[in-house]
């Protein structure tokens, strides 16, 4: 903490890195690119991983709404914060390497999970315009074609880059209904298995512990109707429900999803307390 | 704290030997200081051999406004307000490296609210400045190579747009 001070004139708007640090973790993202090219010591500052984490924690931090932005269609990439009027993120994505039904699957501390109906899947981060495609552990859950047919789960570890399949799944999954991400974790809809009579399927909320690696069920509220279609979303970390479907059209966009501006993702620790660096996307 | 009527006077001793007496109770938002009294060592002028007098009469004249305590609710809505008016005042300085210095006095002294309040100030002044400007504003030597520059900025060639 304590820094000598050097006595010469020069050294008056000198800052040492503690402070710098402080200093820098309150600039948005795009001016902290800019300021990697001040000098090596900045550079290194900003690109160390517990000055990200810092300020992924100021994004994140729900008393900070001004950060947040929401984002829909991954074609157009569009976004808007409360703060401002729509921002477009067009041509910022590496489209080609997308067919054009690419779309956005899941968020997770502001990275976008993007992919496309060639299995094509990537991380995307929207405020430094970096494209993930390798080192990072990324869960996803695949089904089948058919909507009430028996669904397997795979998590796809991005490090290693194989589906690894989880043993006994128990759910199916509702035609492409999406994850949601609350405190870290991903969250779904689905429907138990009951492969012995089709004709009673329960929906229920069904978690990805990511420490024991295993999928739980919860407690789902009491007002919620046994037999109604409904999917989640996430607003300052709760889940909510999101409006029902009409004539099998969504009313609004289901797609949408809140992330938070922050740097990139390579010092994500997991919000269970996992000492692995592994990330997740729900 | 309590009132300050009967509060104990503490010395402080600037860099440049000048000395100033203020209250316990005020300049205990000085984690740095709180820990020497603790450890009893207070009992004589407290040495701050980073802190200039012109840095240290600020930084008291904070301390002192942020130890005010408001009588009651109707009373507490005015003085908040009143705070807000007075940080923005006080982070408002003639020379630009009196702000440096008081975010290294608040550093060193560990004051925290008075820490936030400059580094905040610092960052609102870099907001609108081109790379160039801050290295000026920083004093700071471009260590670079022209290629290592060129390269570092073409990795987020976006951001200069």
């Amino acid at each position: 903490m304590e820094k000598s001070l050097k006595k010469s004139s020069d050294s008056e708007r000198y800052l040492p890195s503690d402070i710098l640090f402080m200093v820098l973790v309150l600039l948005p993202t795009k001016l902290l690119l800019q300021m990697r090219s001040v000098c090596k010591l900045w550079r290194d500052i900003i690109s160390d991983c517990s000055f990200i984490k810092a300020h992924l924690d100021r994004a994140n931090d729900i008393h900070n709404n001004s950060l947040k932005r929401y984002m829909d269609n991954a074609v157009c990439m569009r976004s808007t914060g409360f703060e401002e009027s729509w921002t477009r993120y067009e041509l910022t994505i590496p489209m080609k390497q997308f067919s054009p039904s690419v779309e956005i699957l899941a968020s997770c501390n502001g990275l976008l999970l993007l992919g496309d109906d060639i299995e094509c899947y990537y991380l995307w981060n929207p405020s430094t315009r970096r494209l993930h495609g390798s080192k990072k552990y990324v869960m996803w859950r695949r089904c089948d074609d058919s909507v009430y047919d028996s669904t397997t789960a795979s998590i796809y570890n991005i490090k290693t880059e194989k589906w690894e399949m989880i043993e006994h799944f128990p759910y199916v999954v509702c035609g492409n209904a999406q994850g949601v991400t609350v405190n870290g974790a991903p969250h779904w809809v689905m429907y138990r298995d009951h492969s012995a009579n089709d004709q009673v399927i329960y929906p229920v909320i069904v978690c990805f512990d990511l420490v024991e690696d295993r999928f739980k069920e919860i407690l789902k509220p009491d007002w919620l109707d046994q037999f109604s279609e409904f999917e989640y979303g996430v607003f300052e970390e709760k889940l909510f429900r999101l409006p029902g479907w009409c004539g099998g059209r969504p009313l609004g966009y289901s797609g949408a999803m809140a992330f938070n501006e922050a740097l990139y993702v390579e010092s994500l620790v997991s919000p269970f307390g996992g000492d692995d660096n592994s990330d997740m996307i729900g | 704290m309590s009132s300050s009527s009967s509060s104990k006077m503490i010395e402080l001793r600037s860099s440049d030997g000048e000395t100033f007496h203020v209250e316990e109770t005020v300049v205990l938002q000085s984690e740095t200081i709180k820990q020497m009294i603790d450890d009893d060592c207070a009992n004589a002028a407290i040495p701050l051999p980073n802190v200039t007098s012109m840095t240290l009469a600020k930084v008291i004249e904070y301390i002192k406004k942020h130890a005010e305590k408001p009588k009651d609710d109707d009373d507490k809505k005015v003085a908040e307000e009143d705070l807000k008016k007075f940080d923005a005042e006080f982070v408002k300085v003639d020379q630009e490296s009196m702000l440096f210095d008081l975010v290294r006095a608040a550093n060193y002294l560990n004051i925290k609210s008075l820490l936030d309040l400059t580094c905040q100030a610092v960052a609102d002044s870099i907001k609108d400045l081109s790379v160039e400007e801050v290295r000026k504003k920083f004093n700071i030597q471009n260590d670079f190579t022209p290629e290592e520059e060129a390269k570092v900025r073409k990795e987020n060639a976006w951001a200069f747009d």
